[in-house]
């Protein structure tokens, strides 16, 4: 009877948030400069502030696989000198003008964040021109930031529990592509990175006509093209950049690892499959399918395996959306090692339920509702709204998806669900990695 | 000098800039709804999406049992009378709206963040946890199993180690010293009847406060606000917890975190907290020891030395205290060179004034960092829990503003000498214990270890 009642409540909250989708749309202005540098203009008064974002096409998968770690290597030298600014100035001129810096890097991207009181918003532009312009790359920022890197790597990697699980992983869903290695790299190539490589991928990548500038904030259009022009106007157009061609065979066989980890205190099981790449349109009815088998405390995999069956105190999924593949990997902490085949066995069980039921009505549209309200909220702010779109011109060439991918994801039937789980979840082709805690020496 | 679209550029200086932008606080309203609650409200439409905050003024500092409090508000969205907790989680998500529970030692709260349109529906589902939880004994035997493995989880974290051990060792006494996840020996007083008193401990008997910010009016949130005291703190009691002692003489705790290659030391020192007229001079001054990229710490230690990924400081401020902390990862090896650069960094900054350019450069970006701090709805209900929870000034942010803007070196001297001086420390280091016993030998006449819950496991003291 409670069930019975707790339904027909469901389907109120259906019909109620039919109405979602009134955010306000968000405006954009976009330009080519003749070097091939992409410009974007978005006006946000909120606050009197601006974020400028340089999204450059350019990740871990486009190094050379003896030299890993340098794109996020070179992250760290944009912030040392050019041919203007002395080192360690950049992070000076920021935080002095009231301002916040940061970047990232990924297996496909590399990410220049300022966000800076709307009077400076010249401040960043220079900044990031002069650096496209001229990069100066000397021994002791090189030999400074090894450092630094290696102790960020140490800090992520090397000293938590289960840290090199994305790294296994890796190597293991995409062996022969450049997703195969971790973006941070591996210390013995960091140790041998010299000046003239990182010369090279600056001259390879960090041009013009491989970026995207996006203005978001409180700022005057016709002045902010003034200064783009003025600062980047004459910096010239890089050549055609040659990618190392992406290769992904299938996987032959089941890859099934045991790990034994001193720093974990509960064992972790990791189960990878490959997915769809970012933007194809089995991406959006896998999100939504993600989401439903393993995000929140009302998914499949919470529900079965934490809270019924009380096997696992965690279960959820790590999506990787990448631009030439893509993988769901889904992550379970038994709570001892007494209930890791169980764990699995459960696991198995509800992958092998939804590739032959599919999943409900009641269970798509409560997804569906889930990324409309977090696609409203994730672009609340200046920086967060500027990211978004310099990611959808890089992966789709159309930033006004900012506004419409969502329709994508309305557009998902039950039937596209029930066909993405069969192609992708009922094969045993399949990466499982398996972190056992071992004790470490007293 | 270039010549670009014929302009001329000095690419050799930085753009001169306007005027910075005055920062003004946004502008809420405060209204007392009974003699134990308040609302403040903010309203915005640039989103149609509303934070709802019910802050409690009582925290875990004031519960029986040490950990209990996460457990019993684990435990209000796991059933109430009339849903299951896969109803509950269900009709949540189905609104696309998020429901949390947060606590610390002086405060805690419940947080609702949805769409405007789904509110209504939503402040039910908050309402329906919050009055009417089940504590099925089912369900509490399933929310202790989690919460020791969680504990387990976290004791394998070496920043938790560290931190728990700094706060052992400078609150030994103090519940403010008492582990995140409590004491292990407690949880068999997690009982139904004891997590139904600390759960009436809250909801009755606690002063509350509640924040609305967002895409609501100010009539509708009252009306909510309203739904929600007359229910609550009809019976508020407060415990007198005594104030914090301050030692003179440091102490260095060691935690055995034997399989890293990293230290994670975490330095702590009692200080003033918000209410104190040189808090906002503390705060600057901080800026310029460990708070920013160009911080004096930053500096040292990742920029000219490269021994960390980063190292910050901090100031947070307590009911009974406040508190000065330094953290970092660093090589094992490194470890004592990184503890004396923070101690060294200290002395000087305690020993003298401040250079103007130095000073301008941390006020510059602390006055930015007002301007992005009122950028979302959500960043300015953190602004209006800092008010509610220490009783401020609606003018508070304005007023600290103007302070921070105008304070010159001087002024700034004494806070320096009376609240930077490396004295009274309590310097905790999680990693391999052996190597860390060989590398401090002789640093300090004697130190502790402690174990995962920040009790003394034995003592070395040295011979020289």
């Amino acid at each position: 009877m409670t069930r019975i009642l707790s339904i027909s409540t469901l389907l109120v909250f259906i019909s109620a948030i039919g109405l979602f989708g009134q955010a306000n749309e968000i405006k954009l202005e976009q330009e080519k400069l003749d070097n091939g540098l992409v410009v974007i203009y978005n006006i946000d008064r909120s606050a009197p502030v601006v974020s400028t974002v340089v999204h450059y096409k350019v990740g871990s998968k486009d190094e050379n696989p003896e030299k890993t770690g340098f794109a996020h290597f070179f992250e760290h030298l944009m912030f040392e000198s050019t041919e203007e600014i002395p080192r360690a100035s950049i992070d000076k001129y920021i935080n002095q003008a009231g301002g916040t810096l940061n970047a990232h890097t990924s297996m496909d991207e590399t990410v220049y964040k300022f966000t800076v009181p709307a009077n400076q918003i010249k401040l960043p532009l220079w900044i990031e021109a002069s650096r496209m312009r001229k990069l100066k790359v000397q021994t002791e920022g090189v030999e400074t930031q090894r450092g630094v890197v290696k102790e960020e790597r140490n800090v992520r990697v090397d000293n938590q529990p289960y840290g090199d699980l994305i790294e296994r992983m890796a190597k293991k869903l995409w062996p022969g592509s450049g997703y195969e290695w971790p973006t941070i790299g591996y210390h013995e190539h960091l140790d041998k990175a010299t000046i003239e490589d990182f010369q090279n991928f600056y001259n390879q990548f960090y041009q013009p006509n491989n970026a995207c500038l996006v203005i978001s904030g409180d700022f005057n259009v016709d002045e902010a093209k003034n200064y783009v022009r003025e600062y980047f106007g004459s910096i010239p157009k890089g050549k055609e950049i040659v990618r190392r061609e992406q290769k992904f065979s299938d996987l032959k066989e089941k890859v099934d690892i045991v790990v034994e980890d001193e720093k974990a205190q509960l064992p972790g099981i990791f189960e990878g499959f490959r997915g769809p790449k970012l933007g194809e349109d089995d991406y959006y009815a896998m999100s939504l399918l993600s989401n439903i088998m393993a995000s929140g405390e009302s998914s499949r995999l919470y529900q079965s395996l934490v809270n019924q069956k009380q096997l696992a105190v965690a279960s959820q999924m790590i999506p990787f959306s990448l631009q030439y593949s893509g993988a769901m990997i889904f992550v379970n902490i038994p709570n001892s090692e007494d209930n890791i085949e169980a764990t699995k066995k459960a696991l198995n069980e509800e992958l092998a339920k939804v590739v032959k039921d599919g999943v409900t009505q009641e269970e798509l549209t409560k997804a569906k509702n889930i990324v409309e309200a977090e696609s409203i909220m994730s672009n609340k702010n200046t920086l967060s709204k500027a990211m978004s779109i310099a990611r959808y011109w890089a992966y789709y060439n159309e930033p006004r998806m900012i506004n419409t991918e969502i329709d994508k994801y309305l557009d998902v039937t039950l039937d596209d669900i029930k066909r993405v789980a069969k192609k992708y979840l009922d094969t045993d082709k399949k990466v499982i990695l398996t972190y056992i805690p071992a004790k470490a020496e007293k | 000098m270039n010549d670009l679209n014929n302009k001329i550029i000095d690419w050799s200086v930085p753009p001169r800039s306007t005027e910075i932008p005055v920062f003004l606080a946004p502008e809420s309203k405060k209204t007392q709804l009974s003699e134990n609650s308040q609302l403040l409200h903010f309203y915005t439409d640039i989103h149609p999406l509303v934070s709802f905050k019910i802050v409690f003024h009582k925290g875990t500092s004031e519960e029986e049992y040490s950990g209990i409090s996460k457990v019993m508000f684990e435990l209000l969205t796991a059933g109430t009378d009339s849903k299951s907790a896969l109803d509950f989680a269900t009709e949540l998500d189905y609104l696309g709206a998020s429901l949390n529970f947060t606590e610390s030692k002086d405060y805690a709260v419940c947080k609702l963040d949805c769409l405007n349109e789904v509110f209504d529906n939503a402040f039910e589902l908050m309402k329906d946890a919050l009055f009417n939880p089940k504590f099925d004994e089912l369900e509490i035997d399933k929310t202790i199993r989690k919460f020791k493995s969680a504990k387990e989880q976290e004791e394998a974290d070496s920043n938790y180690l560290s931190t728990t051990a700094m706060m052992a060792s400078l609150f030994r006494e103090h519940p403010y010293g008492n582990p995140e996840y409590g004491y292990s020996d407690e949880i068999e007083e997690f009982t139904r009847r004891n997590i139904k008193n600390c759960w009436e401990s809250y909801i009755f008997g606690a002063r509350i406060s509640i924040i609305v910010t967002g895409n609501m009016n100010k009539e509708t949130a009252h009306k909510y606000a309203l739904e929600l005291t007359n229910q609550m703190a009809d019976d508020v009691y407060s415990e007198e917890v005594d104030n914090i002692l301050v030692r003179e003489q440091n102490k260095l705790v060691i935690v055995n975190f034997n399989s890293s290659s990293q230290s994670v030391i975490s330095v702590g020192k009692p200080t003033i907290n918000i209410k104190h007229e040189n808090y906002a001079g503390l705060s600057l001054i901080n800026v310029i020891f460990g708070g920013y990229f160009l911080s004096r710490l930053n500096h040292l230690i990742r920029e000219q030395k490269g021994l960390t990924y980063g190292v910050h400081s901090s100031i947070s401020s307590a009911v009974h205290t406040g508190l000065l902390g330094v953290s970092t990862s660093v090589n094992l090896d490194k470890t004592r060179e990184v503890v004396s650069d923070i101690l060294e960094e200290m002395s000087k900054i305690s020993n003298e004034m401040l250079e103007d350019d130095e000073l301008q450069r941390a006020k510059n970006y602390y006055l930015g960092s007002f301007l992005r701090s009122a950028e979302s709805h959500k960043q300015i209900s953190k602004m209006l829990t800092t008010i509610a929870l220490n009783d401020l000034d609606d003018d508070y942010y304005n007023q600290f503003y103007r302070k921070i803007k105008n304070i010159r070196s001087d002024e700034l001297f004494s806070t320096q000498i009376d609240l930077f001086k490396p004295e009274g420390l309590s310097i905790a280091i999680a990693g391999n214990e052996k190597k860390l016993v060989d590398q401090f030998d002789g640093y300090f006449d004697r130190y502790d270890i402690l174990d995962k819950e920040g009790k003394i496991l034995g003592r070395y003291e040295n011979n020289n």
